[in-house]
């Protein structure tokens, strides 16, 4: 339990990006069940606004934060790169330093 | 995700909405003017014709939510009545709304206004819109109610009347009972139903006298030829033989007149039996030319969303006044209409099988190969506030709820097109022609056209799919790497 808190919490972006398109869908189908219901435009409105609009808006959310998960996890990459070339420098000068 | 999204759209567009035949959209309006009284003089700057109408109520009702109510007492016009708030918005002067108006949106509360001799009441709701408006009392005066309403079997109903107890005009001219209503019903299932009516229980005239014809004439009665508004003169009637009327050759001194559905009868005897006598409607404006009243009849008239009342139009020239200081000289002719009274529902019910499949217009009905070149609805409506000419040929536009200062909204005026047919002209074809259906397989005017909502919803489940599709897209060449 404690490791997938932990998980969620490195991950936020992923777990936010799942819970935005978990709710996008849901609103997203809600709306046209409302939609189906009244065939009045007047009365369908509503939900054309909070549940078409509110479920792209959750949608595009729940795409952004997947991407910029993807991007965190990268730039961990090129941080761990970049950490371990510079240790590697500073390994290879320390050891040529005694050499002389 | 992606996956999901697909799914959900795929269902939104395997499964449509609207289960059963229903007004999918719809526009309701109401308009009753009681009285309109027109005034013309040739001293008036720029040709002016001063105009007044009351009691006016006005209703209207659509699918977008629109919905709207106006009542007002004595009318100056739509221009009129807007006016000081058109000043006090581009000037700043800080002048007061016209007065004699109630008037409510959707989201209003009701809105009653009781004054001496004047009652005037509005309310908009989301289902349903009215407005009443007396001048005097409900007894003795002069109402005009419109309504406009969605039942909950998704009919959709407008209805105006506009009622006169007494009636009274430069002391030689008195109406009674006078009655003028319009209803404009269109089920869930599309299919409209319109009836009107004019009448009037007596009309008096000091000093009319009727000689009453030895027969009918040749056409029948009633023989007042209808005109129709922008209409050419319809065919005249076959020439019928001409049969002996009642009293006929009697000669009527002050006679007391009934009027309905453009027949005249003459009224007479007392108490519980009181007689009546048809007279041909071209002696009775014969009688009323004499005392120098040209008297005009205009028969209802259907049209393609709704009908317009009949109308009976009195006008008349006062001799010019004495030389006087003021600018006001010459002859000045008043004319009084009675009965302006017009409902229509413009509504298209959506078939059970495929909603927005077919093209929305095509289940409109198309205009008879013998039915009148359209005019414009605004043409041939009754001007409820800026009024014009006498009911002849050339009927003024208006029938606009307009802004008036308080906010009524948007105007009547932009109507779809009405076509009358000839063969409805006299009253006894309106419902009639009004129900007849109509021949052709599709509208080429963009009457009433709409979107399907349901398609609409199904556009937002599609560009959902897409923007996540092109996320995932993004994530894999974009992305990683």
């Amino acid at each position: 339990m404690g490791g997938f808190l932990s998980w969620l919490r490195v991950q936020w972006d992923r777990t936010a990006a799942v819970a935005a398109g978990v709710i996008g869908l849901l609103v997203l189908v809600l709306g046209w069940v409302g939609v189906s219901g009244t065939p009045h435009i007047a009365e369908q409105l509503p939900y054309f606004i909070s549940g078409g609009l509110i479920g792209l808006f959750f949608l595009g959310m729940a795409v952004a934060l997947w991407l910029s998960a993807d991007l965190r996890d990268e730039w961990r990459e090129l941080r761990a790169l970049r950490t371990m070339l510079a240790g590697t420098d500073t390994d290879k000068a320390g050891s040529i330093g005694s050499a002389r | 995700m992606v996956v999901a999204v697909l799914a959900v759209s795929g269902i939104a567009v395997v499964s449509q909405p609207v289960p059963a035949d229903t007004l999918g959209t719809f526009d309701a309006r109401a308009a009753a003017s009681g009285v309109n009284v027109t005034v013309e003089n040739p001293s008036i700057p720029l040709g002016l014709v001063l105009q007044g109408a009351g009691p006016i109520a006005r209703a209207a009702l659509d699918s977008l939510g629109t919905s709207q109510a106006l009542a007002a007492g004595p009318y100056p016009g739509d221009l009129a009545a807007s006016l000081p708030g058109t000043v006090r918005t581009t000037s700043g002067l800080p002048l007061p709304d016209y007065p004699l108006l109630a008037a409510t949106s959707l989201g209003d509360a009701p809105k009653e206004l009781v004054a001496p001799g004047m009652s005037l009441r509005a309310e908009s709701r989301e289902r349903r819109s009215t407005s009443r408006a007396t001048i005097g009392s409900d007894s003795t005066g002069s109402t005009s109610t419109a309504s406009t309403e969605r039942d909950d079997a998704g009919a959709v109903r407008a209805a105006a009347t506009a009622r006169a107890d007494v009636l009274r005009v430069l002391d030689r001219l008195t109406l009674s009972g006078v009655v003028a209503e319009a209803t404009t019903t269109v089920d869930e299932t599309g299919n409209r139903t319109s009836t009107s009516s004019l009448r009037i229980d007596a009309i008096d005239a000091a000093g009319l006298v009727i000689t009453v014809p030895e027969k009918t004439p040749s056409g029948g009665l009633p023989d007042l030829p209808p005109i129709v508004s922008g209409q050419p003169a319809p065919p005249k009637p076959p020439p019928s033989d001409p049969t002996p009327l009642p009293a006929g050759g009697t000669k009527l001194t002050g006679p007391v007149l009934r009027f309905a559905d453009g027949r005249f009868t003459v009224v007479t005897g007392t108490g519980d039996q009181p007689k009546e006598t048809p007279v041909p409607a071209e002696t009775v404006a014969t009688a009323f030319k004499a005392l120098g009243v040209e008297m005009k009849y205009q028969a209802a008239q259907p049209s393609e969303t709704g009908v317009i009342a009949p109308l009976l139009s009195f006008r008349t020239t006062l001799p010019a006044v004495p030389d006087n200081p003021t600018a006001f000289q010459g002859a000045t002719t008043v004319t009084l209409d009675v009965g302006r009274v017009a409902t229509s529902v413009a509504g298209q019910a959506m078939p059970a099988a495929a909603p927005g499949v077919a093209e929305p217009v095509s289940t409109l009905p198309l205009p008879s190969e013998t039915a009148s070149p359209p005019v414009a609805m605004a043409d041939a409506l009754p001007a409820a506030g800026a009024l014009g000419d006498a009911p002849s040929q050339d009927l003024p536009s208006g029938f606009g709820i307009a802004d008036g200062g308080a906010g009524a909204g948007s105007a009547f005026a932009d109507q779809t097109s009405a076509s009358v047919p000839p063969e409805a002209a006299s009253p006894g074809a309106i419902e009639a022609a009004a129900r007849a259906p109509r021949s052709g397989s599709a509208l080429r005017r963009p009457l009433g056209r709409t979107v399907d909502a349901g398609d609409v919803y199904v556009l937002f489940v599609v560009v959902a799919a897409v923007a996540v599709a092109a996320g995932a897209l993004l994530r894999k060449v974009g992305v990683r790497f």
